[in-house]
């Protein structure tokens, strides 16, 4: 069983389920499961049982477990909002919409502007833990840091070392040739 | 076990998230005052060669060609990414094709037959979408066949084109027929085959939004050759696997064209779909004055303007469009609609089909009214529509809440209500 707690202090007055995450240097989080489910490792942990006392997370640190975690309440919060304005009969809610999604865009734009080393931490912690979203966050704004650059560019703008011999390093621009065609 | 207490510091994240102040007197904070550093919570230097692989691939997938190149050319650790075996079906899911179990795609034996297979499903992806034939002068075809061409994902990982026109099926509907066209795969070897039917053929671009199908020559030299493993014969079995005789045919034989294909001009139909910021734009198709379904070109201008073209499929001279209206200022009117703008509308009737027995929504909750004053001097005089003899032709758009508009003249008492042909690249309403 998970370790949920029931706060029933929602503004509707419903129940809502909470989850303890705890980072690999032991700070535990305490989130909403629809949150938290947006990770598939979370959600296959919860649905195994192995949530009892809180669920350990050896690989992602206090700090970016924070980071993914407001992701995924972002998001959930947006996805509810959502379907609350597409089942509503409001002509604004509905008018709306495409605003909070310019919103939610905002915030991924803003969400992911960070230093590279934070942007690998988050692309690895995302990856690791099944986060889509934010796994495809992370690796888009690299590949637009790539986009447009010389191979020299690349290299400077990611702190790369040039590891290929002459020989090599023009073998593989002639076989990456069809690339330009 | 109960929630987490005592030692444990404690986060709640269930409404944002927010860090335990060091301050904080609370012992339950102490163990987060010592974890919660932002330098703890940074990485000891990862650089993005130390990323693991599926994650490179991730990012790889995500360039173009070029710059995937460019990756490639940077360091040892990204070259063996981008040569990986797993890359092509990465971009494959990428793409959007079809998932695993079955095997869809050739598997990439070895770094040249994953180059051609990322080279095929780079080359696939760019056909995506909508084009438009051009007319041929020496066509005589007739009926003319349809000049709209979809070019969509198809099982097995192949890409398969179907020519859109009209249905007559139930006349009046808004369905759309489908009839097949070219269909492109990926041989053995990496690289793309294409067939109409059993006619292999070629599809090669010049630049990146015209494309040319025609008949493939029956010698394979001069194309795309395996260079050391596979060897020649497995591209050409699956080159030529449609055509049993065709290995016979080709020894001796250069550059032959076979089939009496005469080469096919496609332009792509580049913003096929309305955004945002350009409610009106994209490929869409309604019932015309003559009670039969049409395809609409709406598109914007560098200049802000909007034109709205009518396809043609007709052997005339011309383009292959007929225009409907166009206008500079797209500045729309928003609501509250004046007594007459909403008279305007509601006293007009809207355009159905001979056979239409829906009971449809005659009059639509209007979002915003776009006024329209075209020009006629630069049309062509020939053009047979009713308002032939204006020089000018005013006219309201009336764009739906569900996206849609409708269009409609001064002097006139009908609308012309357009939907999407297609909608997040699927065509909608098709009938095969």
């Amino acid at each position: 069983m998970a370790s949920a707690g029931e706060s029933g202090d929602g503004a509707d007055g419903k129940g809502v389920t909470t989850i303890t995450i705890i980072s690999s240097d032991n700070e535990a989080f305490e989130v909403l499961e629809a949150a938290a489910s947006m990770s598939l490792t979370i959600r296959h942990l919860i649905e195994d049982g192995c949530a009892d006392g809180g669920i350990p997370l050896p690989n992602v640190t206090a700090g970016i477990l924070a980071k993914v975690l407001e992701y995924c309440s972002k998001h959930v919060a947006a996805v509810a909002a959502s379907s609350e304005a597409g089942s509503s009969s409001n002509a604004a809610d509905a008018a709306a919409a495409p605003e909070k999604e310019e919103d939610l865009a905002s915030f991924d734009k803003a969400f992911i502007d960070v230093e590279q080393d934070t942007l690998y931490d988050l692309l690895m912690a995302a990856n690791y833990l099944e986060v889509k979203g934010l796994l495809d966050l992370a690796c888009q704004k690299v590949a637009d840091m790539i986009k447009g650059k010389t191979p020299d560019a690349i290299r400077q703008t990611f702190k790369i070392k040039n590891d290929f011999s002459p020989e090599q390093e023009e073998k593989i621009r002639e076989e990456n040739q069809w690339a330009f065609e | 076990m109960p929630k987490s207490q005592g030692a444990r510091a404690h986060r709640d994240l269930t409404s944002r998230c927010h860090r335990v102040d060091a301050r904080d007197p609370n012992p339950r904070s102490l163990i987060a005052t010592m974890g919660s550093s932002p330098t703890a919570a940074a990485g000891s230097g990862t650089a993005l060669e130390d990323l693991p692989e599926d994650a490179l691939l991730s990012i790889l997938t995500l360039l173009a060609p070029s710059d995937a190149a460019a990756a490639t050319c940077a360091c040892r650790r990204l070259a063996a990414a981008a040569s990986s075996p797993a890359l092509p079906l990465a971009l494959a899911l990428r793409l959007g094709l079809p998932p695993p179990p079955r095997p869809l795609l050739p598997p990439a034996s070895c770094p040249a037959t994953a180059r051609r297979l990322l080279r095929s499903l780079h080359r696939l992806r760019r056909l995506l979408g909508l084009w438009r034939r051009l007319p041929s002068v020496s066509t005589s075809q007739f009926p003319p066949s349809p000049s709209l061409a979809a070019f969509e994902w198809a099982p097995s990982a192949t890409l398969a084109a179907s020519l859109l026109a009209p249905s007559s099926a139930y006349g009046g509907g808004v369905e759309v027929s489908k009839s097949p066209f070219v269909t492109l795969s990926i041989a053995e070897s990496g690289d793309t085959v294409a067939a109409i039917g059993d006619m292999p053929v070629c599809v090669n671009f010049v630049g990146n939004n015209h494309i040319v199908v025609e008949a493939a020559a029956v010698n394979v030299e001069g194309e795309e050759m395996v260079s050391g493993s596979p060897p020649e014969e497995i591209y050409a079995h699956f080159a030529n696997r449609r055509s049993p005789g065709a290995g016979r045919r080709r020894r001796g034989r250069q550059g032959r064209r076979g089939g009496g294909m005469e080469a096919e001009h496609f332009v792509r139909i580049a913003d096929a779909e309305p955004t945002k910021a350009r409610p009106l734009q994209g490929l869409w198709k309604g019932i015309c004055e003559d009670r039969t379904l049409e395809f609409y070109l709406v598109t914007y201008d560098d200049i802000g303007g909007v034109t709205c073209q009518r396809f043609s499929d007709t052997r005339s001279q011309n383009s292959g469009y007929s225009p409907v209206f166009w206008t500079t200022d797209t500045t729309f009117l928003e609501p509250p609609f004046s007594e007459q703008e909403l008279d305007n509308y509601s006293s007009r009737n809207h355009i159905r089909g001979v056979d239409f027995n829906h009971a449809g929504i005659e009059n639509r909750v209007i979002s915003r009214i776009l006024c329209i004053n075209s020009s006629y001097d630069v049309v062509e005089p020939h053009l047979s529509t009713p308002l032939d003899d204006a020089r000018n032709v005013e006219g309201r758009i009336w764009l739906y809440e569900d996206g849609t508009f409708g269009f409609g003249f001064v002097g006139s008492n009908s609308i012309i209500d357009l939907r999407n042909v297609s909608s997040a690249g699927c065509i909608l309403d098709t009938l095969h």
